[in-house]
């Protein structure tokens, strides 16, 4: 058997922790594969028809990865940064890949039984959120990082705070504006129309 | 557009908040005619004030469902994990495969408590060889012990795929026969470990498991070798290591486990708990159960289990569920366990030992006598027996010395917050009057050993386990002090101490009010302990005052306890600022230590240094008051503390040695006097003398070699050096930092002193950082109401005033 996912995260966590910054590139695509492969190992626990939410699916990534040993403020900041992304990437391939089998596109084209994992879809559209907060990034990256970490990971505007290295005031700013640029531009332009 | 969704950020923002009435002009203002601009921060505004539902609400951060939540571990040493077989309080247990060298499938648990692995494992290989010795086909063996990645040892096991032996009679609806040859069967298997010397500790249904092979019940006794190693033994330091049930299950255990601090532990505690076992077999309820967990162990170690046909009441529903499942009608139980089966479970539950079953062997001879319908030794007590019982447990209700002190010992989190240990010491009347003194002495000592801070500290990191919230992301916890919002602004030691204020100490209070009437001994030495463990010096001046006044009674004026009392209330009162009281009570007790132990005595050398040290106290405290910048700050207290403190100084060290604790004390508290009264250079070459005895002597960051360096800054200081006593104060609070931490006690109030200096010099700038640092956390340190704590925040308002007094000038 292989080394389990979360070693390679936790290795890197640490180094983030001892100061390695080198080594934050490599988180993303580590978390990445992290939540898919805990997705995948949750499988075959979930009852079928079931669905494992977002925000629980990355804090479960999180205790596994962390497990006893505290991978220190840097690294938590860094986990969490990287699993919002991430999460948000997972998200996006998933909606693709139903709207192409919704399409009767090409199946072939990606694995089923290597995307079929039972991530609960968010109440948004997922592709039209994608598109949207794509837009808001260009003019501000960091209301996309506070939109990511409030929406798919679930964290309140202090440990949003944290995570962005900001003030609270500022995730407060960020956030109400950009829950209503993104609103507005939801039902402006639905996804269907 | 990335320019203009900027620009109506700005706008959003700035008018967002802005009242109703504002808001048209100040849109007007700043969109300045561009309307496709206004249309669109209206509508955005819009969004915001009429509320956008859930939209984007995160969605609750639950973890996974937990039937989910336990995904696999990786394998554990040479094992792969297939499944979660159980849940315990100790651990997981996991089904797992074994490939090396054969391969079979395991149980494996994983103890979760973090309490050190490597002694665990010790402990298992110490006792390993004797587990290998056991061979019986009703126990499981235990294979490996080791530790995981992360620390956790587990033990391997025989896998047993059974279910716990109460759960399969009721199942199978055995009938009390049927139970009691199954039963047989387990007290075989113990009583083979037994010979190879191995004690399971940790009997309960759980630990003894029926599977069937060819159609027959065979029970199975898991988990030998591992309460052992885990060391699961009643102490008071496990009682608060966490909330709620912390060692699992308690029904079981035997009452000389249930006793805290009790390490003598033989093969009959084995035998109380298949007593426990067969009591729930046949009467379908545990001797003692509900309640929390001190009540619990208090009914353990002193309740009288009724018998199991008593438990049995045709009146009552879940007797005659009971009795269904044992085939019989309620009646019929009843009858068939009054009798015989009635003394043999009470025989296997004799609180002393002693007088239970000697072995697991000899249980099941007499159920064999009784399915053979022979006499059983376990027969009714003598009727001599039955009255001496009686005296004995109506003794207590007559006899004065009996005393309950409840000692907090723990904390619970969420709605009950205190979990209360009641100890009772049994005191008997005249006749054991030693005895008494022993048992109010333990008392004393554990009143006296209530360390709140520590418990707040556990009560803490607790807390922070369990709370929902931050935990993810704020930082570690550094210590118990670290401020934590999740608290809610709740000062943790300040509510362990009123806690411990109402519920131990004031009760123990009642006790010997109402209880101890004629002891007025004991009652001195409780009071005395009652009076150290409040930390209001005022309530603690009363319980002084109280063990001073009954020991004078009981024992006399010049008797050691009765000076010791008036030693512990003289402090009391210099504390609280009553000097006069506690030169009085001083001078009461060397009076009384010359006549009973000599002038040259350690009793009275200590007490004439106290003396000395409050009258310098006393100066001191006259002088910050009414003069404070009298230098030196001489007033007739600190001439007499000179007068008293030389030939004390001079005496310990010729009776004590030099580098005794007591001389060291002394010569700190001369040095004190000397500053006051001028005698600068003499003070200076005394704590340069000091400091290095008493690093030798208790160690560099002992609390009196803290105090002789600090003490040492007041010579620069009052003969006008400030600079340099500042400089002095700033090294030795960076070093004191470094022995203790930056919250250790004395590095805290260092920092206030500090800050109190540069205060009283003027230097406000300097002395802010150090006066906001400490006021805040000196009272997440020792409480609000210490006195350090409380200066701090004087000092802070101080500082305050000064800020204003100065900026409206």
């Amino acid at each position: 058997m292989s080394d389990p996912p979360s070693t390679s995260v936790t290795k890197i966590l640490h180094e983030i922790a001892d100061g390695d910054h080198r080594s934050a590139d490599q988180l993303l695509p580590c978390v990445y594969s992290e939540l898919r492969a805990l997705a995948r190992a949750l499988l075959a626990k979930v009852p079928p028809g079931n669905t494992l939410q977002p925000t629980a699916l990355v804090h479960e990534a999180y205790l596994r990865v962390v497990g006893t040993s505290d991978p220190g403020w840097n690294g938590r900041r860094h986990f969490f940064g990287a699993a919002a992304q991430a999460m948000r990437r997972i998200l996006v391939e998933q909606a693709r890949r139903k709207a192409a089998i919704k399409h009767g596109g090409d199946l072939r084209r990606v694995d089923a039984d290597e995307w079929d994992i039972p991530i609960e879809a968010p109440v948004e559209d997922v592709l039209a959120l994608d598109q949207a907060l794509e837009l808001l990034s260009r003019t501000d990256e960091r209301k996309a990082r506070v939109v990511e970490l409030r929406y798919l990971v679930g964290l309140d505007i202090a440990e949003t705070a944290e995570v962005l290295g900001v003030s609270t005031p500022t995730v407060e700013r960020d956030w109400r504006f950009a829950r209503a640029f993104l609103y507005d531009q939801l039902r402006l332009h639905p996804p269907e129309a | 557009m990335n320019e203009r969704l900027a620009i109506a950020e700005a706008i959003f923002h700035a008018v967002v908040d802005a009242p109703p009435g504002e808001r048209d002009r100040l849109l007007s203002e700043r969109c300045a005619g561009d309307a496709e601009l206004r249309a669109y921060v209206e509508r955005l505004l819009a969004h915001d004030q009429e509320g956008m539902g859930e939209f984007l609400s995160p969605s609750t951060r639950t973890t996974v469902d937990p039937q989910i939540r336990s995904d696999l571990p990786p394998p554990i040493g040479p094992y792969h994990i297939l499944d979660v077989l159980a849940e315990g309080g100790m651990g997981t247990v996991f089904l797992a495969r074994q490939s090396e060298p054969m391969e079979r499938d395991v149980a494996l648990k994983v103890i979760r408590e973090g309490m050190g692995s490597k002694e665990i494992i010790a402990r298992f290989e110490a006792e390993r060889q004797a587990l290998a010795l056991m061979d019986h086909p009703n126990i499981a063996k235990v294979l490996d012990a080791g530790q995981t990645d992360q620390g956790h040892p587990y033990f391997v096991m025989e896998l047993i795929r059974g279910t716990p032996i109460t759960e399969y009679c009721d199942h199978r609806r055995l009938g009390v026969r049927g139970r009691l040859e199954l039963f047989l069967q387990v007290c075989d298997a113990v009583q083979h470990a037994h010979q190879k010397a191995v004690i399971h500790r940790d009997l309960k249904p759980l630990n003894v498991l029926v599977a069937e092979a060819d159609g027959k019940p065979v029970p199975k006794v898991i988990d030998f070798g591992v309460a052992k190693a885990v060391g699961k033994r009643l102490t008071r330091r496990t009682m608060y290591t966490g909330p709620g049930v912390l060692i699992g299950t308690l029904e079981y255990m035997s009452p000389e486990q249930a006793d805290f601090d009790n390490q003598d532990v033989d093969t009959r505690v084995d035998v109380y708990s298949l007593g426990v076992i067969l009591y729930e077999l046949l009467a379908g309820l545990l001797p003692f159960e509900g309640g929390g967990t001190m009540s619990l162990l208090t009914r353990i170690r002193q309740g009288e289990p009724k018998r199991p046909s008593t438990r049995i009441s045709p009146s009552d529903s879940s007797s005659v569920e009971r009795a269904r499942v044992r085939g019989l009608p309620v009646q019929g139980l009843r009858r068939l366990l009054r009798g015989d089966l009635d003394w043999i479970v009470m025989k296997a539950l004799e609180k002393d030992r002693g007088r239970r079953y000697a072995s697991p062997s000899d249980l099941a001879a007499d159920i064999r006598r009784h399915l053979r319908d022979e006499t059983v030794v376990a027969r009714p007590p003598s009727a001599g027996y039955r009255a001496r019982k009686f005296i004995r447990r109506h003794r207590l209700g007559v006899t004065a010395a009996t005393v309950v002190v409840l000692t907090l010992l723990g904390a619970v989190v969420g709605t009950s917050m205190a979990l209360v240990r009641a100890r009772r010491a049994e005191a008997q009347a005249r006749a054991e009057q030693e005895r008494s003194q022993r048992a109010s002495d333990f008392l004393a000592t554990t009143l006296r050993d209530i360390d709140v801070s520590g418990m707040a500290y556990d009560l803490a990191t607790t807390l922070r386990g369990r709370l929902p919230g931050q935990a993810a992301l704020s930082p570690p916890p550094l210590d118990a002090r670290t401020p934590d919002p999740r608290f809610a602004g709740l000062n943790l030691i300040d509510e362990m101490r009123s806690m411990v204020d109402q519920h131990v100490l004031d009760g123990a209070v009642r006790r010997i009010e109402n209880d101890l009437h004629g002891e007025p001994a004991i009652s001195s030495d409780l009071y005395r302990a009652i009076g150290e463990a409040y930390e209001s010096a005022d309530s603690a001046r009363i319980y002084f005052e109280r063990a001073v006044a009954l020991s004078e009674q009981a024992r006399g004026r010049d008797a050691p306890a009765t000076i010791a009392a008036k030693m512990k209330l003289a402090s009391g009162y210099s504390e609280l600022g009553q000097y006069p009281n506690a030169v009085q009570l001083y001078r009461e007790a060397v009076d009384s230590s010359r006549r009973i132990n000599g002038e040259d005595s350690r009793g009275t050398i200590q007490a004439m240094a106290e003396l000395g040290m409050v009258y310098q106290q006393w100066s001191q405290a006259w002088v910050t008051l009414n003069d404070p910048t009298r230098r030196p700050p001489h007033t007739r207290w600190s001439s007499e503390a000179l007068s008293i403190l030389r030939p004390t100084f001079e005496r310990s060290r010729r009776v004590l040695g030099p580098d005794d604790a007591t001389t060291l004390f002394t010569a700190n508290a001369l040095g004190l006097a000397m500053v006051n009264e001028g005698h600068y250079a003499e003070a200076e070459s005394l704590f340069h003398d000091l400091i290095p005895r008493s690093s030798r002597a208790l160690g560099e960051a002992d609390v009196l070699t803290l105090m002789a360096r600090t003490d040492l800054i007041t010579v620069p200081y009052y003969s006008g050096r400030v600079d340099q006593a500042l400089r002095m104060a700033e090294d030795l609070l960076a070093h004191v930092r470094k022995v203790q931490g930056n919250n250790g006690e004395m590095s805290l109030i260092l920092e206030l002193k500090l800050g109190v200096m540069n205060l009283d010099e003027g230097r406000l700038d300097e002395a802010e950082p150090l006066l906001r640092a400490s006021a805040k956390r000196l009272p997440l340190v020792l409480g609000s109401q210490n006195q350090f704590a409380r200066e701090a925040v004087q000092a802070l308002a101080r500082l305050e005033r000064l800020r204003r007094a100065s900026r409206t000038r």
